[in-house]
């Protein structure tokens, strides 16, 4: 076990320093207009990736359960769900590479902060298990990756009506920055609601109810109806610019809070999660 | 500017306006304790300690906000917003993937000023081949022009979106309605005939108290742990007794739900231990008192619980320990610790193994019985179906909004060639690529 944790810690850091040599060279990149350089990095995420990958499924296999109870665990698999779904996105949506900017280092944050936290091992509680679970955890990690990339987005959206860098000229037009913010948060809002749907069940099947006002529960519902209010006000009110960034730079604060914060703050029936 | 009640309940500000209202009644749950969540005496506390609010959260009924009739009111109000939003975009999707959206006036005639177009001088069937590789399909003719769509689902987006949430708020409130729920605290071989009452019960307005059918006895309760503590699981076998006398023994366990006879029975997440004890005083006086602990969940740590009883004059402080041995959670050999307090005094400290007895203050104290408890959830409801329904419809609606973005080509034959008219309903500017490279494709097939 010992031997097992030795090579776990080893490949974790192996992907963290894949991941900073990524994120120096991404950023290199982008600013200096090195295509080599940016798809050097790249490649570097890959192996990063798969490294990340082989060392969550081992760690699956020690403590018998998925990523998604102890900190440690969480922030991991987050991160690498993060970078997963930016890899994923930029493929049909190449406009967004320069968000990685903003995704790459808050991958590197991500992980960073997991290792910070002791990774002890948890045993599952008795509720926590069960496809619907892992379902109701995995959409939540995708949708917050998909807020992350609209954030980035839309901060490059301010930061480029507000500098006149030349690397910032380069990015894409405001309009386009601005459309695909928009078109990201829509993704983050369908993974969040798939997130809650899938929760509900698991409720249902743990508890016989699907909904039960509990804090997390409450604060997830209090964040998708800011999303929703956000897609409304671009749709109908022509929202858009960087009205349209600072509400949504609101909205993922709202939603790092009901995802990290509410489960440490209230006690509630996700209370082993996270702690 | 129309003023009709359709419009006023359709209109975006109006929707928004109702969400921003739901929204904020939410967030004042959070910061109000609700009565249904708060223990009472918590609640007591919180009231004590903000008089000024009272009046307004008594009159608004702040502190059951989710069952107060404003609250309903809203929803009912954003429940018929979606239904005539949901009916007027089904009209609208129907049309714009049948009939198409760009508007033909006159054969010959420039098609509207949104979409994009080009003239390509091909064969009509090049043109179809090529457009079916990038993914349009003919879906038919439009005034004078072939008329290609990608992604016609598309269409069906928002209709969905909507439509899921009208199922899932009209669900919600017909299982709020008509719901009975019960809740048993057991302890083993005890029987809960249908006349007993709940430990706590809730019933939906239109739903009459719940009345079990049948009686139910909890035969045993059977925890398990994790090697290195912690709950892992809890089985209750349980054995319902029909009017009849007729019997049948079943299992529910954590995340299991029984099924019987319509009734759905659900472990809960607690047990814990039950201690009889007989206490016998110096008049020789007996009387037995039942000490109900929660489980201890590691063997090092002990639970605690505090009693006090009309028979006897002092205050109970207790502890037990899972297993006087200290080598298993799910034995069955607890060490009990009881202290005997009259005000801040101790009057007598005892530790007891099951069978034991000894000296108790002023009494002769025997553990004469060890049973577990545990509790049950019951529940007859109706609609969950139809809320697991509209969620899935709705996120199925918002995955098609804003993942199969629609686009479509309009082939209208122009003198020796085709104009063809490109337009994209939404997001336009992320498939403007497609529609460049379509277009250099076409061109292409014209030169060779």
């Amino acid at each position: 076990m010992n031997n097992a944790f030795t090579i776990l810690t080893g490949m974790h850091w192996l992907a963290v320093l894949l991941y900073v040599v990524a994120t120096v060279g991404n950023t290199w990149g982008i600013i200096f207009q090195r295509e080599r350089t940016e798809r050097a990095a790249y490649r570097l995420v890959f192996i990063g990736l798969l490294v990340h990958g082989v060392a969550l499924l081992l760690w699956w296999y020690m403590v018998g359960h998925g990523p998604y109870l102890a900190r440690y665990e969480i922030l991991s698999s987050l991160a690498w769900g993060t970078m997963l779904t930016f890899i994923v996105f930029s493929k049909p949506f190449p406009a967004i590479r320069p968000a990685s900017l903003l995704v790459f280092p808050s991958v590197l944050l991500l992980i960073g902060l997991g290792i910070f936290f002791n990774p002890a091992v948890k045993e599952l509680p008795p509720t926590f298990r069960g496809i619907w679970l892992v379902l109701h955890v995995v959409f939540y990690m995708i949708s917050l990756a998909t807020i992350i990339i609209a954030l980035a987005l839309s901060l490059g959206y301010i930061q480029k009506k507000r500098t006149n860098l030349a690397w910032v000229e380069r990015l894409p037009a405001p309009a386009t920055i601005d459309l695909l913010a928009y078109r990201f948060t829509g993704f983050g809002f369908v993974f969040w609601s798939i997130a809650m749907l899938t929760g509900a069940v698991w409720a249902y099947q743990s508890w016989g109810r699907f909904w039960g006002w509990d804090p997390v529960e409450t604060w997830s519902l209090i964040t998708w109806g800011g999303f929703g209010i956000y897609l409304h006000l671009r749709r109908f009110f022509g929202l858009q610019g960087e009205k349209a960034a600072a509400l949504l730079i609101i909205c993922f604060l709202l939603s790092i809070a009901s995802l990290f914060f509410v489960p440490l703050l209230e006690s509630s029936i996700h209370s082993e999660y996270f702690r | 500017m129309r003023f009709s009640p359709k419009h006023l309940l359709t209109a975006p500000k109006t929707v928004v306006g109702l969400l921003l209202l739901l929204l904020c009644s939410v967030i004042l749950s959070t910061v109000i304790p609700q009565e249904f969540s708060t223990p009472a005496s918590s609640l007591a506390l919180w009231r004590e300690a903000h008089p000024f609010w009272q009046p307004i959260i008594q009159k608004f009924a702040l502190d059951r906000l989710f069952t107060s009739p404003w609250f309903a009111g809203l929803l009912f109000l954003l429940l018929i917003s979606l239904a005539v939003t949901t009916y007027d975009q089904v009209q609208v999707s129907y049309k714009k993937m049948f009939d198409g959206n760009i508007r033909h006036r006159q054969e010959g005639s420039t098609l509207a000023a949104t979409a994009e177009q080009f003239e390509v001088f091909s064969h009509e069937k090049t043109i179809a081949s090529a457009l079916k590789e990038a993914g349009y399909y003919k879906i038919g003719r439009k005034d004078t022009a072939d008329r290609f769509l990608k992604h016609p689902w598309g269409y069906w987006g928002l209709p969905l979106l909507h439509l899921g949430l009208f199922v899932t708020i009209a669900a919600a409130l017909l299982l709020v309605a008509t719901q009975k729920e019960g809740v048993l605290r057991l302890s083993e071989k005890e029987t809960h005939t249908p006349t007993n009452p709940w430990l706590y019960e809730d019933y939906g307005l239109f739903a009459k108290s719940f009345i079990l059918p049948v009686a139910v006895r909890l035969e045993s309760v059977v925890p398990e742990f994790w090697s290195e503590g912690g709950l892992k699981n809890i089985s209750s076998n349980l054995v319902f007794i029909e009017p009849s006398g007729q019997t049948t023994e079943m299992t529910t366990s954590t995340g299991s739900i029984l099924q019987y006879n319509g009734l759905r029975i659900y472990q809960e997440n607690e047990f814990g231990t039950n201690f009889h004890l007989l206490l016998t005083d110096r008049a020789g006086n007996k009387g037995i008192v039942v000490l109900d602990i929660a489980s201890p969940t590691t063997l090092d740590k002990a639970s605690y619980g505090n009693f006090d009883f009309q028979e006897i004059p002092y205050h109970i402080k207790a502890k037990y320990y899972a297993d006087a041995a200290g080598k298993t959670l799910s034995g069955n050999n607890p060490l009990l610790v009881i202290r005997l307090l009259a005000g801040n005094e101790v009057r007598g400290e005892l530790s007891l193994r099951r069978g034991e007895s000894g000296p108790l203050g002023p009494y002769e104290a025997k553990l004469v019985e060890i049973t577990r408890w545990t509790g049950l959830i019951f529940w007859e409801k109706t609609g969950m179906p139809g809320i697991f329904g509209g969620i899935f419809i709705f996120s199925l609606g918002s995955l098609l909004y804003y993942f199969t973005i629609p686009r479509e080509m309009y082939c209208q034959k122009l003198g020796n060639g085709y104009r063809l008219s490109w337009r994209c309903s939404r997001f336009r500017d992320h498939y403007r690529e497609e529609y460049r490279a379509l277009r250099e494709r076409l061109q292409g097939t014209e030169r060779s």
